[in-house]
């Protein structure tokens, strides 16, 4: 299901005004003080607006949003450094509980923002886990939110394939480290000690297509907050080229600095152009899809790198301070480019996709 | 004859390496290996070692205290630390203004300000940069106006490194508005307890106040402690910033964080296989190889130059770029080898943290923090823009 344009750029417009007025960079500052390095209010707000339950069908209450609206909305949060689980919570354990047998169990609390998922779905974190089939041992590392999160979303291998399981992270089998990422985020080291687990049950597809399929919007959502990183940063730094003066001239003046940003411009249009390619994919299921969202994935990761780089080199000493945003831009990129696996990872993918046609 | 210069300095390279191993203090060497925050007395200690050994002031002339060694001596006294991951030889006094103030400066300030260089007792700090002032330096505004026996100074430096922990600072002031902005320009020597001075940290997103911003508000400085001449700062200063571009240590660094990256891709696995093994990292690999390699040779034919006295200005340049810039590239590949261990942090904890981290090797706090400020290293002490303008300048003629 498509999700029509007028919808989209509404929404998008949106979550832009509320940024605009109440996420600004010194507000996020205050912000990342919070529990979980996040904005109660920012989480009150998304779950007014309804983006809490985009993904999930109209029966649900929601709209069922494509891969493309969802990617509108993360440009806008990568454009803002939001740090809310808008991610993790109401587009990739949405989809997942959505489809599922078990939904009304938990559908009800996510879209009015009482519940926060943690993700290990392969998302950055390295398992060692040991899974019997209802309970659950081990040590789930590097989740994102999984500090302040209600529930743990978690890819076991059956043997066979995977299961989809929930974790209620206030089971007293859970022991959780918490930490910050350099982005300022919580995340949590989390000990699980025969701890008892919801099996998702799904009717029209197997919890392998599904985790497949989750993997992929995970990623490409990723490639879109890139894009959103990618804008700010490229708009800040030739705004500061304008009007930052040395040897008597604007430094935007010197030809070598409009070369670099000229470079810098022409990976970010194909970051987008590849990053819409690959939402289009997932949306109508094309074959093409994992070659697509791997492609996307290494090069706005490429980008977001490189333009985050050279933002630090031309605002000189000031890109590398706390008090300007260039450097919290800086550190969400590494986050970025490890999160859903990294650009080497994903250019083994899309290298198998490419090369090694049968 | 080069070859002589070049074996003469791989022995005091071998020195080196027996002094780390056999007397370094153990909790030195822990705290730079970790990268940990070294504090003043950690820095002070570091030199009085230095000093003991005859090296911290090694280049200068033997009347000062110094061994007069050749640059390519020079050379491979910053590299050897460098590549052992030692504190930093911090160079305000040692390697900027003592120098300075020996060619330049009177015999009153040879006798007051030499020796508390190169016995540490007296740490100094760098005035140049100003908020509007960077790579275009002459356009500093910092206004010393002579009333009598006194300058009163007025103005703003920035990015004045370990300022809150300085004695003096060295300044370049202006003295005059006439002519081109290098003519104005004078080399003054700051009393940093003098009323009117203060320090205000900034905060680098390693987390770590490295630097300042140093306010100067009608700041009285005696006529005495003016380097030279009025209004020939402008010299002074290049001569200092050759300098600093000399720049020993870079090659040191980069090798220092690729052995880190080779040890790191041997001993971790990535499905199944050492992760260098793997081919998109290994080719990334031997190509940090092959460009330290071709770094490396070039900076000893540069330091061989500079003996030799057929140097062109612009060798200390090009290895500033080339160096600085594969020593960022390394340790972005590392930081990226390390995954999920690579942004496990919290910035503001990196340099409260003592214990072992989140994830990943000991080190990884430290890895990730030497990642952030060697964002610096292609901005501080001639951006490389700077640097090749000058090498387009000097060596090209365009």
């Amino acid at each position: 299901m498509t999700t029509d344009l007028e919808t989209l750029s509404m929404l998008r417009d949106t979550l832009n005004r509320y940024g605009l007025e109440q996420y600004t960079f010194q507000d996020r500052q205050r912000y990342l003080d919070q529990p979980g390095g996040f904005s109660e209010e920012a989480w009150d707000a998304l779950t007014e607006f309804g983006f809490l339950g985009l993904c999930l069908d109209e029966v649900d209450g929601g709209i069922d949003a494509d891969a493309t609206t969802v990617g509108a909305l993360m440009e806008v949060i990568g454009s803002r450094l939001m740090q809310e689980p808008f991610l993790f919570t109401a587009v990739l354990a949405a989809r997942v509980l959505k489809a599922s047998e078990e939904k009304q169990d938990y559908l009800g609390d996510l879209q009015a923002g009482r519940s926060v998922f943690a993700c290990a779905l392969d998302c950055g974190t390295e398992r060692d886990v040991t899974w019997n089939g209802s309970q659950l041992s081990g040590d789930i590392i590097c989740a994102l939110h999984g500090d302040v999160a209600n529930f743990l979303l978690a890819a076991v291998d059956n043997g066979m394939g995977h299961d989809l399981v929930i974790v209620d992270l206030s089971d007293e089998g859970v022991k959780r480290s918490p930490y910050r990422l350099v982005d300022g985020r919580g995340a949590a080291n989390i000990r699980l000690d025969h701890v008892d687990c919801i099996v998702l049950n799904f009717k029209d597809q197997s919890a392998d297509q599904l985790l497949d399929r989750i993997m992929a919007q995970g990623a490409v959502a990723l490639c879109a907050e890139a894009l959103g990183v990618t804008e700010a940063l490229i708009r800040q730094t030739n705004d500061y080229l304008k009007v930052r003066k040395q040897f008597g001239k604007p430094l935007g003046a010197n030809q070598s600095l409009q070369h670099r940003m000229a470079d810098l411009y022409m990976l970010q249009q194909e970051a987008i152009a590849l990053t819409r390619a690959a939402e289009t994919a997932i949306d109508e299921r094309s074959p093409r899809t994992e070659t697509l969202v791997s492609a996307a994935k290494a090069w706005a990761g490429r980008t977001v790198q490189q333009v985050a780089n050279e933002a630090v080199q031309m605002h000189g000493g000031l890109g590398i301070t706390e008090e300007l945003e260039i450097s919290h831009y800086f550190r969400r990129t590494m986050v970025l480019n490890t999160l859903f696996g990294s650009r080497d990872e994903h250019m083994m993918v899309f290298a198998r996709n490419t090369l090694d046609q049968a | 004859m080069s070859i002589g210069v070049r074996e003469k300095a791989e022995r005091l390279r071998v020195a080196i390496r027996e002094f780390y191993q056999n007397e370094m203090p153990g909790d030195l060497k822990q705290k730079s290996h970790r990268h940990q925050a070294l504090n003043k007395d950690d820095y002070v200690r570091w030199m009085e070692l230095l000093n003991q050994k005859g090296w911290a002031v090694g280049h200068w002339p033997k009347e000062f205290g110094g061994n007069e060694w050749s640059c390519t001596e020079r050379f491979v006294f910053e590299d050897e630390l460098a590549r052992l991951g030692c504190p930093w030889v911090i160079p305000f006094g040692v390697k900027y203004v003592g120098p300075v103030i020996y060619s330049y400066g009177s015999e009153e300030q040879k006798k007051r300000f030499l020796p508390s260089i190169v016995d540490t007792s007296e740490f100094w700090a760098q005035g140049y940069s100003e908020p509007n002032a960077g790579s275009d330096l002459a356009a500093l505004r910092t206004r010393a106006v002579k009333e009598g026996d006194h300058y009163v100074v007025n103005g703003q430096k920035v990015w004045t490194t370990y300022a809150q922990w300085a004695d003096w600072l060295f300044c370049l002031v202006r003295t005059s508005n006439e002519g081109k902005p290098q003519a104005g320009i004078s080399f003054l020597l700051i009393d940093l307890k003098s009323p009117g001075v203060s320090v205000v940290p900034i905060k680098t997103m390693d987390g770590y106040e490295h630097v300042n911003e140093v306010w100067l508000e009608d700041v009285r400085v005696p006529v005495e402690n003016l380097v030279g001449e009025e209004g020939a700062g402008w010299n002074y200063a290049k001569f200092l910033l050759k300098n600093e571009r000399t720049a020993g240590a870079i090659p040191g660094q980069a090798r220092h964080v690729l052995d880190r990256l080779v040890k790191f891709a041997r001993e971790t696995r990535s499905g199944g296989r050492p992760l260098i093994e793997q081919s998109l990292i290994r080719q990334r690999i031997a190509d940090f190889e092959l460009r330290f390699l071709a770094l490396e040779e070039a900076a000893y034919r540069a330091v061989a130059a500079m003996d030799e006295g057929r140097d062109t200005g612009a060798e200390a340049s090009m290895i500033k770029v080339r160096g600085t810039e594969l020593y960022q590239a390394v340790s972005e590949a590392l930081v990226d080898a390390m995954s999920s261990a690579g942004i496990a942090f919290d910035t503001q904890a990196l340099n409260s943290f003592d214990g072992l981290p989140p994830l990943g090797p000991e080190d990884a706090g430290g890895i990730l923090k030497e990642y952030f400020y060697n964002r610096a290293a292609t901005i501080f002490g001639g951006s490389s823009e700077v640097q090749r303008n000058i090498i387009a300048k000097v060596v090209l003629g365009l």
